[in-house]
């Protein structure tokens, strides 16, 4: 069930009354009303594979219990392994098994030799990247004792599938989300309105940017031998637009969906695009995933803390890994490697942990310094998605020596100018709001009931006339 | 909760009657923008899908004027006809295409189709009132719901652009020259096809097909039902059809005289596949419906 689809616009006034207004009585009826819930939103998808979440779940609850009881570190280890060897390696089998197989009968025709044998005729379950590193947080902090092992299978299972950020995020923790599903959530009439407030954001990002970018980016991309250098540019550019509307998109309706469930999730957001580095990107971008790598693999492999040689390779290692978890194939590896190779400089030369705030909410403008340092770390990041975006190494290659021809300063060959002008609009409020939660936040004491209720209109209105045509969100193939 | 629900509930009416007011200004505009003039020395209006499209050349026929397109159903007919009757007094006769398969069930798809439904909305909105609105809705409600919006940003845009009054007769259709044959391949698909016809009504089909009729004649015009020429093959193949096709026209259409040029012998080359004539085929049967008039086949003209 995609979000910006007729069956959840039906699904979640139903699933919200129905939570309030009739399983309301206690903690365990809203549990379990969440997790029925939440796998029919799975199961619309493909029932079958809710087995498979299913028995990751319960799998990842058995092994926490055992941590918890076990009586020494080496046991403890021992549950934790199953739990890392179980949960990669479904990830492994589902997402990665025809890469790597494909790539070790590729390897021996360098020599001369060739080699054909079997290929595995799966498709990639639903958001089996987000849950499996949902799971796998939740033992790794039982077993560093960071939290204690839930004894409620509900509350677990509830915790894992909860249907707004089961399958594209955020990733949580169960630090944060857990102790959410041990409480009685109450209905709290601010949160419920900041929450279809950030679910409008959300669409709006999706249903038109994302998905009007989507048309130009793909008559761009799929054309690119035709087209000059400023058009391939232009396409970069709707590209990067087109992935953030669609990603932050679907994480503004997840928490704001969330929220009128009385759940809290993590910001995922925070107008990366006004970053002034790459380092402050990544503070930005996909926080979720970013600070996930950042505790349970960068730290535990020495992080910055040891020698350089050492905090180079874990770099390399996180953004590789970091490449690889969007998809198995070489161009997602390379847009790691390149984000490596700019995020290496500012950690070595210090430079990393500048810039921790968004510019000073006062300023109307940017400074020029900042000004520059914003569009260029914009452009890097733009040319980097390239990669992000091709079918193949040859094509993302090709593409960008097209993009720096000569033709690069001809005039682009773009003529909607309708999601121009949108988008320029988009980023003028996120800049206005960039010290906020989300775009949408308002001061209520500030602004008239009447400015902001004909600013929703105007925004629901904009859905309604410049919906795209309906595009999968990008992140549901990870 | 209460006061949570109340307040949007309120939005929604709010956003409801805002919106209505500016779609309903919309449609005004876009219709007293658009005009579908038909030349006054044009008194035969042939309307129908792709087999009076491919079929009658109107160049040839100085006094009908050929406005079928391919993939149309009766429903998009009913939906042309009528304005074009409202604007149009000069014509005296409406030719409908009728074929044996267009009850068929199978026709439901083209009106499920999402792309069709695009098209419906963007280019033809104007056309509908509300009654036509709902039906449509009711038959396809997602390709409605998705594309009806698109429909209020073209108009938006025509209003922001202030375009001229136009004259959009052209796009409801026209004759279609097939170039070439692509008969022998569609002999080889005939060959290998699921033999299994379906002979299920299409209601909807049918529901339009009769109110094409009521609206032709309580327009006082005269109405001819048209099948065109069509391959031996396929006029064998649709025999199935046959007794429902026929009894439609008696029963539900007592007044619509039917010209039945299906069995016409044709040569091979004058086909572009089983259902369809080529630009050869076409300029034959125009010329021979000069000669002869939309009259039945009989032995003294039979070709």
């Amino acid at each position: 069930m995609f979000f910006n689809s007729i069956e959840f616009a039906l699904f979640l006034p139903i699933t919200f009354l129905l939570y309030w207004f009739v399983f309301n009585k206690n903690l365990r009826i809203q549990n379990i009303f969440l997790l029925l819930a939440s796998y029919f939103f799975y199961g619309w998808w493909d029932w079958r594979f809710l087995s498979l979440i299913i028995f990751s779940s319960l799998t990842d609850y058995i092994l926490g219990l055992k941590m918890n009881s076990a009586n020494s570190t080496k046991n403890r280890k021992i549950f934790l392994m199953i739990s890392i060897i179980l949960n990669l390696g479904l990830l492994g089998v589902f997402k990665y098994f025809n890469f790597f197989i494909e790539n070790f009968y590729k390897s021996f025709q360098l020599f001369g030799m060739s080699m054909e044998g079997g290929h595995l005729n799966i498709i990639l379950p639903l958001g089996i990247s987000f849950y499996t590193f949902q799971t796998l947080s939740y033992t790794i902090d039982v077993y560093r004792k960071k939290i204690k092992a839930t004894e409620d299978p509900i509350e677990f299972l509830a915790f894992v599938s909860f249907f707004p950020q089961l399958v594209a995020g955020p990733i949580e923790r169960a630090m944060n989300l857990l102790p959410q599903f041990q409480q009685k959530r109450i209905f709290e009439y601010h949160k419920a309105v900041d929450g279809l407030r950030q679910i409008l954001l959300g669409l709006f990002k999706k249903i038109v940017i994302a998905d009007n970018c989507a048309v130009l980016v793909n008559d761009i991309f799929s054309t690119y031998g035709t087209q000059n250098g400023s058009t391939l540019l232009v396409g970069a550019i709707l590209f990067s637009f087109q992935i953030y509307g669609d990603f932050s998109g679907y994480s503004d309706i997840a928490i704001g969906t969330a929220r009128l469930f009385g759940i809290n999730l993590r910001k995922n957001f925070s107008f990366p695009y006004f970053s002034r580095n790459i380092a402050e990107f990544w503070r930005r971008w996909h926080i979720s995933l970013t600070s996930w790598f950042r505790d349970y693999l960068y730290i535990p492999l020495g992080g910055s803390k040891r020698s350089k040689y050492i905090t180079v390779r874990n770099v390399f290692i996180v953004f590789i890994v970091s490449g690889i978890w969007h998809g198995a194939n070489w161009t997602f590896l390379v847009w790691g490697l390149i984000h490596a190779s700019l995020f290496l400089p500012l950690l070595l030369f210090k430079r990393n942990r500048i810039y921790h705030k968004a510019i000073d909410p006062s300023k109307r403008f940017p400074g020029i310094i900042e000004a520059i340092q914003i569009s260029f770390t914009f452009l890097m990041i733009s040319i980097s998605w390239i990669f992000f975006r091709s079918d193949s190494l040859s094509s993302a290659i090709s593409y960008i020596s097209i993009l720096f021809s000569p033709s690069l300063f001809s005039f682009p060959a773009i003529l909607d100018n309708n999601i121009f002008i949108i988008i320029f609009c988009f980023m003028v409020l996120e800049w206005i709001q960039r010290d906020k939660e989300h775009a949408l936040e308002f001061d209520s004491t500030k602004i008239p009931k009447v400015i902001r209720w004909i600013f929703y209109y105007l925004i629901v209105l904009f859905i309604f006339l410049y919906q795209g045509d309906q595009q999968e969100f990008i992140y549901f193939q990870f | 909760m209460k006061l949570f629900l109340i307040k949007i509930c309120i939005f929604c009416l709010l956003f409801i009657s805002v919106t209505s007011l500016l779609i309903a200004f919309v449609i005004y505009r876009e219709k007293n923008r658009t005009s579908l003039i038909i030349p006054l020395d044009k008194t035969i209006l042939l309307i129908g899908d792709s087999h009076p499209a491919c079929s009658v050349n109107d160049s040839i026929l100085k006094n009908t004027f050929n406005l079928s397109k391919g993939g149309t159903t009766y429903f998009e007919t009913y939906l042309k006809l009528k304005r074009v009757l409202e604007t149009n007094k000069n014509i005296n006769t409406v030719i409908l295409g009728y074929s044996y398969g267009d009850l068929s069930k199978y026709r439901d798809k083209w009106i499920k189709d999402p792309a069709k439904a695009k098209k419906l909305f963007t280019s033809w909105l104007y056309l509908f009132d509300l009654q036509l609105f709902l039906s449509y809705l009711y038959e396809n409600p997602s390709g409605t719901l998705i594309n009806f919006p698109k429909s209020i940003r073209y108009g938006m845009n025509s209003m922001l652009h202030s375009r001229p009054k136009e004259n959009k007769i052209s796009e409801f259709g026209g004759y279609h020259k097939l170039n070439g044959s692509k008969l022998r391949i569609a002999k080889e698909k005939f060959l290998i096809r699921d033999k299994s016809f379906d002979l299920k009504v299409s209601e909807f089909q049918l529901k339009y097909l009769i109110k094409i009729y009521k609206l032709v004649l309580a327009k006082n015009k005269k109405l001819i039902l048209l099948n065109t020429p069509i391959h031996p093959i396929a006029e064998k193949d649709h025999a199935p059809l046959k007794p429902f096709y026929f009894s439609v026209v008696k029963d539900k259409l007592p007044k619509a005289a039917l010209i039945n040029h299906s069995n016409m012998y044709l040569p091979e080359e004058y086909f572009s596949d089983l259902d369809h004539l080529n630009f050869k085929g076409a300029k034959f049967y125009s010329e021979w419906l000069l000669k002869f008039g939309y009259v039945n086949l009989n032995s003294s003209n039979k070709p």
